[in-house]
């Protein structure tokens, strides 16, 4: 008989393995308790990395991202918008940011190509015209709730069981192995036992609470944050600050929106994503307006406009006040 | 009563009526809960919060939260909303909320877009834009979310119509012959009402109606309509009149009346009256014509007609997409108006109304801009011989 493998949650983490694990010939059951990329993978600003964010402080990721970038070109092609992201830098703090972030691309084999204003005006004419220099990176934009569901597709053409609406209850342990799961169907209420010879937790940011269910200890410190989806495609490409990682410091055209990303905080529970008392509900624009948001609450600082002064691009970083 | 101390202070509700239907047996019914709202709790938050702390077994989809996604489409008190930017505090104390229509209810708020992603083959996914300063191209995604409000909100897919997205996806590919075919079907561009309902609906600001019809207007062109249709283009072109009547008949309806209605072309009047085609040469119509006629008569009111001079205002013509005849019948009536003196137009015909208000015809004004005002209270009120066709 194969092996049997169940996957706790139907993130993209969890897609990817059921697809992956099918295409080995695995059996593959994979639960969600609610829909497929309901949970983190859903909400995130919709980007194919390319590595250069990480190129300077993270070497190694910068490396996996931009395999792993090639990698999804090749097998989800369709998926990603041909755009390309530019990391801008508007201050002079900025330019110092900039050599450190060719040499990191260099060595992390991502092809960065420095651009003269000029020629970043050109490409992007929203940008401040204030720019000091950019460089290209093959980034892209994702449809993040697309993409995933390929592999959910994929995975269950080549024989996995994926089962939304699948709450796992407890995990089944026997003799310091866990061997399965409890699961109730949320929609019926009815109660079953998968058995399983491998369990994998993909739970993302709730897999402390599916560890804790065998007694094993995975700290997690779910970090939701604030992304401003705004009506209207500000730019075509993935406008980076050139600058150390920080809030608010990146544009992604999403369709017909700009989405601009991102903040962060610390909470207890996962499912708790009430903002923080910094921001405001002010600042999220809601709704399919065509009016750019009423205006940034006061608690928070501004910093320099990204882009010439179209009254949308006022977000630099979102930081206590 | 002492005043509310911060800690005491109770938090304000809405009330939701949430739709629930068992997929085993088929029975629904509605769920009441009476939900927490804040300054900006939008209804996908409230569903989400009956979920946690109330009921796990309803079901609902989402994914991004941002208006990005399109998966968590719903009925808000019968109208089509994405849940996620869904604002509670516009939707009154008690709210309905009801899974899409036109797709088959899987559990609850949870509907089966299969159907829907079925229509969509001939779609191409992504699409190329260009920066206004380069020829540089950029291949980027569609701005359609396939959220499926557009089907929902559309009177006629019940009947085998493609629906709004599928047909405006099919737009942009409408030079491909297996495409062109498919749009000018029975589940083609032909059902299309032109109500507006898919427009009003799409969280993106897209027009799919606009895609219909530009497509109805190159079917139109090629000659690619059926007879019907192409018979009583036949007959707008030669009377001005979807009849084929004479145009000299157009007043014949006056004719049982004791009383004779003035020709604003030769004496000033008050109010013209723009009869319109059903008015003019439906039997039944005709009836309430002479009525509303013998009213305005006896109530001293001083209104007149343009007799041979009008022509259909076109309504259904630009609908149709023959947008060259539609300038024609607009021109024909602009310089009948031109001859005639009034201080204000009205019709009791609301497909005329539509056309004389609402639209402008390319290299020309609105005729409503040419006149003092339209008088829309007219074919509204109770004495209105509007009779529905």
């Amino acid at each position: 008989v194969d092996a049997h493998i169940l996957i706790v949650g139907g993130g993209g983490t969890g897609g990817a393995l059921a697809h992956d694990l099918a295409l080995r010939g695995l059996r593959v059951t994979l639960v969600d308790r609610g829909e497929v990329t309901s949970g983190t993978t859903g909400r995130h600003h919709g980007m194919l990395h390319s590595g250069g964010r990480y190129a300077v402080n993270d070497r190694e990721s910068a490396v996996e991202c931009m395999e792993e970038n090639l990698i999804l070109r090749r097998i989800c092609p369709g998926s990603f918008e041909s755009n390309d992201g530019l990391f801008v830098a508007v201050e002079d703090e900025d330019m110092e940011y900039l050599e450190p972030l060719l040499e990191g691309c260099e060595v992390a084999g991502i092809p960065a190509h420095r651009l003269t204003p000029g020629e970043a005006l050109a490409l992007e004419p929203n940008l401040n015209p204030e720019l000091k220099a950019a460089v290209r990176v093959p980034d892209a934009s994702m449809d993040a709730m697309r993409l995933p569901l390929r592999f959910f597709a994929t995975a269950r053409r080549n024989g996995a069981t994926i089962r939304p609406y699948t709450e796992v209850r407890a995990l089944l342990v026997h003799d310091h192995l866990v061997t399965g799961a409890v699961v109730v169907d949320r929609v019926t209420g009815s109660e079953t036992q998968i058995h399983a010879d491998v369990v994998v937790n993909a739970a993302g940011p709730w897999s402390e609470h599916v560890a804790a269910m065998a007694g094993v200890d995975v700290p997690i410190r779910p970090s939701p944050g604030v992304l401003l989806a705004l009506r209207g495609r500000l730019c075509n490409m993935v406008i980076n600050r050139m600058h150390k990682s920080g809030d608010g410091d990146i544009v992604v055209p999403q369709r017909s929106l700009s989405v601009v990303g991102t903040s962060s905080w610390v909470v207890e529970d996962p499912d708790d994503s009430a903002f923080p008392p910094i921001t405001s509900r002010g600042c999220t624009p809601r709704g399919p307006s065509s009016s750019p948001p009423s205006g940034m609450p006061s608690s928070v600082p501004l910093g320099r406009p990204l882009a010439r002064s179209s009254g949308l691009f006022v977000v630099e970083r979102l930081e206590a006040a | 009563m002492t005043a509310l101390t911060r800690e005491e202070k109770t938090v304000e509700t809405r009330h939701l009526r949430v739709y629930r239907v068992n997929s085993g047996d088929g029975d629904s019914h509605f769920d009441e809960f009476d939900v927490p709202n804040e300054a900006g709790t939008t209804l996908l938050e409230a569903l989400r919060w009956i979920q946690l702390n109330h009921d796990r077994s309803l079901s609902l989809r989402h994914s991004c939260l941002h208006a990005s996604c399109g998966t968590c489409g719903v009925r808000v008190n019968g109208r089509e909303e994405l849940a996620c930017v869904c604002d509670l505090a516009e939707h009154g104390d008690d709210i309905r909320v009801e899974p899409l229509a036109n797709l088959p209810t899987l559990t609850d708020l949870v509907v089966d877009m299969r159907p829907f992603y079925d229509r969509l083959p001939k779609r191409p996914l992504i699409r190329v834009s260009e920066t206004p300063r380069t020829d540089h191209r950029f291949v980027r995604l569609e701005d359609c979310l396939e959220c499926a409000l557009c089907v929902s909100a559309c009177p006629v897919v019940a009947n085998g119509f493609a629906g709004p997205a599928a047909l405006a996806a099919a737009a942009r590919s409408s030079e491909r012959d297996d495409v062109l075919a498919w749009i000018n079907g029975p589940e083609g561009v032909w059902q299309c009402t032109t109500c507006m309902a898919c427009v009003d609906r799409c969280p993106a600001g897209l027009d799919p109606m606009g895609s219909i019809v530009d497509m109805r207007r190159a079917l139109v062109e090629r000659g690619d309509v059926e007879p019907g249709v192409q018979q009583a283009l036949q007959n707008f072109a030669t009377q001005g009149n979807s009849y084929g009547k004479s145009a000299q008949r157009r007043a014949r309806w006056t004719k049982g009346l004791d009383f004779t209605i003035p020709d604003a072309r030769e004496e000033p009047v008050e109010y013209l009256w723009f009869v319109g085609d059903f008015a003019s040469f439906d039997e039944r119509v005709q009836r309430e014509s002479r009525r509303l006629a013998t009213i305005l008569h006896d109530a001293g009111v001083s209104f007149g007609l343009l007799f041979d001079g009008e022509r259909s205002a076109g309504n259904d013509v630009r609908q149709v997409g023959e947008q060259g005849l539609f300038e024609t019948l607009v021109e024909h009536n602009l310089a009948a108006f031109a001859e005639a003196r009034f201080e204000a137009i009205f019709t009791t015909d609301p497909h005329s109304l539509n056309t004389l208000r609402n639209v402008r015809s390319t290299g020309s004004t609105s005729p409503c801009t040419t006149t003092p005002s339209c008088s829309p209270t007219w074919s509204n009120t109770a004495s209105s011989p509007w009779v529905p066709r």
